[in-house]
């Protein structure tokens, strides 16, 4: 007897449960539910990566075409891009003075619609990257490259010269 | 229709013109022993041609950091392909480090980039071993 008593109890109860989470209400609001997991890897990586050009008048070098890259990074980080400050060409290494806001015809720029704290300075470019969702960027690196006069001295009719950027990605 | 699909195919291979990416970002490790390992994984996603990477670790202030090595230096990845990097680390107090990857050389003929990408994952190994 003591039984039935106690299922009876618990068959009331839970019906009683069960009527109060189906009782008929004004919200008429459904939704789909799903989780995203681990839709973008943590990180950054590059494309379309493109030389710039530059010709030297007096002891400056100045870009005629900017170099170009494209950044896509996921997560909290920060981009930058420096410069080795090292003129390479003729099997020698000079120094110079890269200015990324040196008056040139191809200029330096970010271009990215949720990169914060865009900063173009004299030897340094960078920017941060938002802490949600993808982060796009272009990146232009123009500006100018001065050499001292005994480098001058050193330089070689026809003959390539480069000086090299490197993208840094802090992930 | 296969003609369609080769030509869509061909449309879509600019966009796969990649550089090189690394994995894991940002982690926070606590080493019970002397010394701890980490593995990054480096993927050469370029589709032109072979490129070396070298692999270097900074303190947080961008000083070479001691008290790391791995079997090589510098890594030489087939387009497309992925290496997985051991790196042994000493657990000294408290740690912050930037362990990087950098572009150094294009082609068989190791060409010098001149535009350098470099990947950098921040790493803290907290020293609990005492």
């Amino acid at each position: 007897m003591k039984t039935l008593v106690i299922s009876a109890i618990i068959a009331s109860v839970t019906a009683s449960a069960s009527f109060a989470t189906s009782a008929w209400s004004n919200d008429n609001d459904v939704s789909w539910n799903g989780n995203s997991g681990v839709y973008h890897s943590d990180g950054c990586s590059y494309k379309d990566q493109d030389n710039g050009e530059m010709e030297l008048d007096g002891l400056v070098w100045s870009t005629t075409k900017a170099a170009t890259i494209r950044i896509k990074s996921h997560g909290s980080g920060n981009i930058k891009v420096t410069s080795s400050n090292s003129l390479v060409g003729g099997g020698l290494s000079f120094p110079v003075t890269v200015n990324y806001n040196g008056t040139a015809d191809a200029e330096s720029s970010i271009t990215s619609a949720k990169g914060t704290s865009q900063q173009v300075n004299n030897n340094m470019i960078s920017y941060q990257t938002a802490q949600n969702g993808v982060t796009q960027a272009l990146i232009k690196i123009g500006g100018t490259a001065t050499m001292h006069t005994a480098t001058g001295d050193a330089i070689v009719n026809n003959t390539d010269y480069t000086i090299t950027h490197t993208v840094t990605c802090l992930q | 229709m296969k003609k369609l699909l080769a030509a869509i195919a061909l449309a879509m291979v600019p966009t796969l013109s990649l550089a090189h990416s690394m994995s894991p970002g940002f982690e926070v490790e606590y080493a019970i022993a002397p010394t701890i390992k980490k593995t990054y994984t480096l993927t050469n996603e370029y589709n032109e041609c072979d490129k070396v990477f070298k692999v270097e670790v900074f303190n947080k202030d961008w000083t070479p950091a001691d008290g790391w090595r791995t079997k090589k230096d510098t890594y030489k990845l087939k387009s497309g392909s992925k290496r997985e990097i051991e790196i042994e680390f000493k657990a000294d107090g408290v740690r912050k480090l930037l362990v990087c990857t950098t572009l150094v050389e294009i082609g068989k003929n190791g060409k010098k980039a001149s535009i350098v990408s470099r990947v950098c994952s921040r790493l803290i190994i907290n020293d609990v071993s005492r």
